[in-house]
C-alpha cells in the first residue's frame, strides 16, 4: 500500500511536470498547428541554464562545467524562463517562421533541426556529464500519513497549480490571451481584426519555452523521482508530452494538464511495479507505457478525451 | 603501368560503342505511342548515364582496390596514381544500403505523404532478423541462403509495418508522427530486452552472418569469408568489394522496383492518398488498402537495408537504430529529392559522403574551435558534429532547395535543353 | 411519400425510362442536426436531374450519403437495385457513381493525365506487387486505359494541358478536369457538385455545353446541384428542390419556377 501511495505521490508529482511540457505543446500547437519536436532540448536547455545561473552544490568540486552565478534557485528558475522565452521567440523570428504554411512534413523537420542544434550547442557548453543542480531541497522529505514525500514534490506541485491557476484564470482572459485563442480559431479572421499573428506566434513559442525551462529544471531537482540531475537525456521526457496532450486533446489545455497528469500517474505506477512485472514486458518498460497508452487512446479515440474532433470536409 | 593504359583504351572504346549504341535511336527520343512512355530510360542521356554507372560499378571495386587471384594476392591498383582505396568501397557500400532504405522512405513519406519516423525501428527489425534466419536457424544442419533470409526481413518488415496502416487512415500528419516514434522505442525496448534473439545491452550480437550466394550446391560465393569474399573458394576479393556489388545489386532492385511502383496504378494511388486522401476515397481508391500496402513496401525496404547493414557490419547493437537514425534516412531524403526515386539514390550517396567526410576529416577537425575528439569530453563530439551537419544539410535543403538535389538536377538539364534560350 | 408536381407531360417523357437511382426517404442525422430529413427520389437513365436549395439545405450532403461517405440512418439509396448504404465510397465508385467536387477535389501535384488515369483507377487491375514488377498486365493497362483517357481529354479540350500538373491550372480549367476525371470512371450516374460555381458567363456557357454533349453523346444519367438558377433551368429535365433538409418541391423547370414554396425559400416569407 505504501509502495503504491509513494508511486501515486511521485507520480502527480511527474504528472505535473508533465502537464507542464504538454500545455507548451499545445499553446504551439493553437497557434501554428505545429508539433515542436524542439521541446525536449529546449527542456534540457531550460534545465541547464538553470545550472547556470544557480551554479554547482556547494562542496562539490569536481571539474565542473560552467556555471555563470550562484544564484538562489528560485531565482535561478525566473532566469531560466525569461531566457528561454527569449529563446523561444528568437527560433520563432529566425527558423520556424520560414516554414509557415509549408507542408506538415517540412515543420516537423525544421523543428527536429533545431533540436539537433540544440543538442550540440549543449555538448559544447556543458558537455555529457550530468551536472547536479544547486536545489535547496536536496532528499528531505516529510511523512504525510506515513508515506514520505520530497520537500521538491510538494514546491513543484505548488508552481504547476500556480501555474494552471494563472493560465486558465489569469493568462486565458487577458488581452494576449484572449487574442491568442482568437488565432487559434480562425486565423484569418483574427488577422483581420487587427491581432498580429508575429505577436502572437513570438508569444507562443516564448510561453511554450518558458514551460519547458521550468519543466527541465523541476524534473532535473528530482522531481517525480525519473532524473536526479541536470543531463541531455532529459530531452527525451518531452516526449511524453504527445502522449498527454493525444490522451487531452492536442488544442484543449485544460486536457493537456489532466492528459500530463494521467501519463505521470501510470509512468510512475509502471515504474514502481516494475519489478512486477519486468519478466513479461522487459525491463524499463515504464518508458514506454504513456506511449502504449496513447496507441490505445487514439484507437478509441482519436481527438482525445477534450479535443475538438476534426471535421473533414470533401 | 601497361595495364593502367589497358584499362584506360578498354573504357574509351567502351564509351564510343556506347555512344554509337544510344545514337542509333535516337529517332526514339520522342515519345511516338503510349507504349513508348514506359520505356525505362528512353532518352539518349538517361542511357548513356545508366550504362556509365553500370561501367562505374562493375568497375569500382576492382580498379579502386587490389585483387588477387588463389593464393598469389597482386597488390594491382589498375589505375595507379589515382587516390583510390578501400574507403571509397566502404562510402559505396553504405549510399548502397541507405539507397534501398532511402526509398523505401521515400515512397512512404514523400509519395503517400505519411510522416513517420519510426523507420529505424523497422531497419532494426530487420537487422535482428538475420540473426535468427541467418544465423541460428538451420535447416538440416545448414544455414538458409542470403537471398532467402534477406527476403524474410523484408516480408517481416512488410508485416510489421502493414500493422500500422491501419492507424494511419485515422491519423494525419503530425499524429501519425507521434505514433510512429512509438516503433522507435518499440523496437529499441525489444533489441535491450528480447535477450535471447538480440543479445540485449551486455552481450550484443557480433556473428551476424555474411552474405552467401549458392550457385548450386558447394558452389558459393560467401561474401564474408573471415573479411574477405571467396568466390568458389578459389577466387578472393576483399570483403568491401564484394559487399559493394552485392549491396548495390540490391539498391537497383530497390530502384527499379520504385520507379514501377510510381508508374504504376497503386503508386498513383499512393499520391492521390498523398494529396487528398477523401477525394482519392470518393473516385475509388480505398485508402486503407493504399496506406497499408504502402506502408508495407516501406517497412519491407527498410527491413531489408537493415539486414545488409548487420550482415555488412557482422554486429549491432541495441542502440545503434534509434530516432537519430530515422532522422538520417529523412535527411537523405530531404536532400536528395522528397518524392523522387533518384533523389533517394542522390540522398544516399550525399549523406553517406558527408559521413566519411566527417570522419575521414577527423585530424583536421580537431583544430576547428569546439570540436572535441573524445567523445567523453564537453565539445563538439564528431557524433554531435555529425548530427549537427544532417540537421543543418535538412534544414538548408528544406529552406532552400525543397525539391533537393533531384530538382536541381532537374532544373540543370531544363537549362541544357532549352539553351541558349535558357536563362 | 407523394412526389410532388410530376405532371402529364413528364410521365410521358419518363414513361418509357426505367429509374436508375431510387432514394427512398432517407434521414441523416449529426448529433442534434438533422442535414436530410425524409427525402426520396428518382433519377431515371439518362437524365439530367438537378437539385436546388439554399446553402445549407442539405445538397451535398445528399452526394456525400450517395457516395457512402455519409450513412443515413434511414431510408435506402439504391443504384440500379443495388443498396448503397453502409458501404465505403469505393464501392458506390464500382457500381457506378462518379462525382465533380465544389472545392475543386484534384490532386494538385499530379499531371492531368494521371489525375485523369486515377479517374479509371477502379477500373484498373494489379496491386502492389504488380506495381512493383511493373510488367504484362500491368503494363498493358496503362496503355489501354491510357487511350480512354485521351478520348476523354479530347472531349473536353484538355490535351495542351496534358502534362502540366493541375495545381497550376486556371480555376477553369480545373473545374473542367473535374469533369474528365469523373468520365474518366465510366459512370452511369454522375454527381456534380456546383460544376460552374465562381465561373463567368462564357464559361458557364462552355460547362453547360460539356454538360449536355455527355449527356446526349455518352447517355450518362446526371444529378446536378448547382446555384446558378439560369444554367439549372436550361439544361435541367426534372428539379427537386430543398430547404432546411426536406424536400420542398420537385417537378419540371417550369413548374419549379412558378412554385410558391419554392421562392418562398428562395425570396423569404412574402407574405
Amino acid at each position: 500500500m505504501t509502495q503504491f501511495l509513494n508511486g501515486l505521490v511521485s507520480g502527480v508529482t511527474l504528472g505535473g511536470i508533465y502537464a507542464l511540457i504538454a500545455l507548451g505543446f499545445v499553446i504551439i500547437y493553437r497557434a501554428t498547428h505545429t508539433l515542436n519536436f524542439a521541446q525536449g532540448g529546449l527542456l534540457a536547455l531550460g534545465a541547464y541554464i538553470s545550472y547556470l545561473f544557480s551554479g554547482p552544490i556547494r562542496g562539490v568540486n569536481f571539474n565542473n562545467p560552467p556555471s555563470l552565478l550562484r544564484l538562489p534557485y528560485f531565482v535561478a528558475i525566473v532566469l531560466s524562463m525569461l531566457t528561454l522565452a527569449a529563446i523561444g521567440w528568437m527560433l520563432e523570428v529566425t527558423v520556424i517562421r520560414r516554414f509557415r504554411g509549408k507542408p506538415v512534413f517540412a515543420v516537423i523537420m525544421a523543428t527536429l533541426g533545431v533540436a539537433v542544434v540544440l543538442g550540440a550547442i549543449m555538448n559544447v557548453v556543458w558537455g555529457t556529464s550530468p551536472v547536479n543542480l544547486n536545489t535547496p531541497f536536496g532528499d528531505k522529505f516529510s511523512k504525510v500519513g506515513g508515506v514520505p514525500i520530497k520537500h521538491i514534490d510538494f514546491f513543484t506541485l505548488a508552481v504547476v497549480a500556480v501555474i494552471a491557476l494563472v493560465f486558465f484564470f489569469g493568462f486565458q482572459r487577458s488581452k494576449l490571451g484572449t487574442a491568442m485563442k482568437a488565432t487559434a480559431f480562425d486565423q484569418e479572421a483574427a488577422i483581420a481584426q487587427g491581432i498580429s499573428p508575429n505577436l502572437i506566434f513570438g508569444a507562443s513559442w516564448a510561453m511554450s519555452c518558458a514551460l519547458a525551462a521550468l519543466a527541465g529544471t523541476l524534473l532535473a531537482s528530482g522531481a517525480g523521482s525519473v532524473a536526479t540531475q541536470v543531463s541531455p537525456s532529459l530531452s527525451a521526457f518531452a516526449l511524453v508530452g504527445f502522449p498527454a496532450i493525444v490522451l487531452g486533446g492536442v488544442d484543449s489545455p485544460e486536457g493537456a494538464v489532466l492528459g500530463g497528469l494521467i501519463i505521470g500517474i501510470v509512468q510512475s505506477l509502471s515504474a514502481t511495479y516494475e519489478e512486477n512485472i519486468y519478466r513479461y514486458v522487459g525491463h524499463d518498460f515504464w518508458r514506454l507505457t504513456p506511449f502504449i497508452l496513447m496507441i490505445i487512446i487514439l484507437l478509441f479515440r482519436p481527438s482525445g478525451l477534450f479535443g475538438t474532433k476534426e471535421v473533414r470536409r470533401v | 603501368m601497361s595495364g593502367a593504359i589497358a584499362t584506360l583504351i578498354a573504357l574509351a572504346v567502351g564509351l564510343g560503342a556506347l555512344f554509337i549504341w544510344a545514337q542509333r535511336d535516337r529517332a526514339h527520343a520522342l515519345v511516338v505511342s503510349y507504349a513508348n512512355e514506359h520505356r525505362r530510360f528512353h532518352t539518349t542521356g538517361s542511357k548513356v548515364g545508366l550504362a556509365l554507372f553500370a561501367l562505374l560499378f562493375i568497375s569500382a571495386p576492382v580498379g579502386f582496390s587490389w585483387i588477387g587471384y588463389g593464393k598469389f594476392h597482386l597488390p594491382n591498383q589498375l589505375i595507379p596514381g589515382l587516390p583510390l582505396n578501400e574507403k571509397w568501397l566502404v562510402v559505396g557500400v553504405y549510399a548502397a544500403i541507405y539507397t534501398v532504405g532511402a526509398i523505401g522512405m521515400n515512397l512512404l513519406i514523400g509519395n503517400t505523404g505519411q510522416v513517420s519516423l519510426g523507420h529505424s525501428g523497422f531497419i532494426s527489425l530487420g537487422a535482428y532478423s538475420i540473426g535468427y534466419f541467418g544465423q541460428d536457424l538451420t535447416v538440416g544442419g545448414k544455414h538458409l541462403p542470403g537471398v532467402l533470409w534477406v527476403v524474410i526481413a523484408g516480408v517481416l518488415g512488410a508485416a510489421v509495418s502493414a500493422a500500422v496502416g491501419p492507424f494511419a487512415l485515422r491519423l494525419r500528419g503530425n499524429y501519425l508522427a507521434m505514433v510512429s516514434l512509438l516503433l522507435v522505442f518499440l523496437a529499441e525496448h525489444v533489441a535491450r530486452n528480447w535477450v535471447s534473439f538480440t543479445g540485449g545491452d551486455s552481450n550484443p550480437r557480433n556473428d551476424l552472418p555474411g552474405f552467401v550466394f549458392t550457385i548450386w550446391p558447394g558452389k558459393s560465393i560467401r561474401f564474408n569469408d573471415g573479411g574477405s569474399t571467396s568466390f568458389f573458394d578459389t577466387f578472393f576479393l576483399t570483403k568491401n568489394q564484394g559487399y559493394f556489388w552485392l549491396c548495390w545489386v540490391f539498391a537497383a532492385i530497390a530502384v527499379v522496383l520504385g520507379r514501377n511502383l510510381l508508374r504504376s496504378r497503386q503508386g498513383r494511388a499512393m499520391m492521390a492518398v498523398r494529396d487528398r486522401d477523401l477525394s482519392a476515397e470518393i473516385i475509388g481508391v480505398p485508402q486503407m488498402y493504399t496506406k497499408t500496402w504502402a506502408f508495407a513496401v516501406s517497412g519491407a525496404f527498410a527491413a531489408v537495408a537493415g539486414a545488409l547493414y548487420a550482415s555488412y557490419l557482422g554486429s549491432v547493437q541495441p542502440g545503434s537504430f534509434g530516432l537519430d537514425f530515422s532522422i538520417l534516412f529523412i535527411a537523405m531524403i530531404v536532400v536528395g529529392g522528397v518524392g523522387s526515386v533518384y533523389g533517394s539514390v542522390l540522398g544516399a550517396i550525399g549523406i553517406a559522403m558527408v559521413k566519411d567526410a566527417i570522419d575521414s576529416a577527423k585530424p583536421l577537425l580537431q583544430h576547428l574551435p569546439l570540436v572535441q575528439i573524445d567523445p567523453a569530453k564537453r565539445g563538439l563530439t564528431l557524433d554531435i558534429f555529425s548530427s549537427l551537419i544532417y540537421g543543418l544539410l535538412l534544414v538548408l535543403f528544406l529552406v532552400y532547395f525543397p525539391a533537393g538535389l533531384a530538382g536541381l538536377w532537374g532544373r540543370i538539364k531544363r537549362f541544357f535543353s532549352a539553351w541558349p534560350f535558357a536563362s | 411519400m407523394t412526389v410532388l408536381g410530376i405532371n402529364k407531360g413528364l410521365d410521358q417523357r419518363a414513361g418509357n425510362r426505367t429509374a436508375l437511382l431510387t432514394v427512398d426517404d432517407i434521414t441523416m442525422r449529426f448529433g442534434g442536426v438533422t442535414a436530410i430529413s425524409g427525402v426520396s427520389f428518382e433519377v431515371f437513365r439518362n437524365e439530367l436531374f438537378a437539385i436546388i436549395g439554399p446553402n445549407g439545405a442539405g445538397k451535398t450532403s445528399i452526394f456525400n450519403c450517395l457516395n457512402a461517405v455519409y450513412h443515413p440512418q434511414e431510408g435506402s439509396i439504391k443504384l440500379d437495385g443495388v443498396d448503397l448504404i453502409g458501404t465505403k465510397p469505393p464501392f458506390t465508385v464500382a457500381q457506378g457513381i462518379a462525382r465533380t467536387f465544389q472545392n475543386i477535389g484534384l490532386f494538385k501535384n499530379l499531371d492531368v493525365v494521371s489525375n485523369l488515369m486515377l479517374g479509371r483507377h477502379h477500373l484498373m487491375r494489379g496491386g502492389f506487387m504488380a506495381g512493383l514488377i511493373f510488367s504484362g498486365t500491368a503494363k498493358k493497362q496503362e496503355i489501354v486505359h491510357r487511350r480512354r483517357v485521351e478520348e476523354v481529354m479530347e472531349l473536353l479540350d484538355l490535351q495542351h494541358f496534358r502534362g502540366q500538373p493541375v495545381g497550376l491550372l486556371a480555376y477553369g480549367v480545373q473545374k473542367r478536369m473535374e469533369l474528365a476525371r469523373a468520365l474518366c470512371m465510366e459512370p452511369k450516374l454522375l454527381l456534380l457538385d456546383e460544376p460552374v460555381a465562381g465561373m463567368n458567363a462564357t464559361e458557364t456557357e462552355d460547362m453547360a455545353r460539356y454538360i449536355l454533349e455527355i449527356k446526349d453523346e455518352l447517355g450518362i444519367s446526371m444529378i446536378l446541384v448547382e446555384h446558378d438558377m439560369h444554367m439549372v433551368m436550361d439544361v435541367a429535365e426534372r428539379i427537386m428542390v430543398l430547404d432546411f433538409g426536406q424536400k420542398i418541391a420537385e417537378g419540371l423547370p417550369d413548374q419549379i419556377r412558378s412554385n410558391p414554396r419554392v421562392i418562398e425559400a428562395y425570396l423569404g416569407a412574402s407574405k
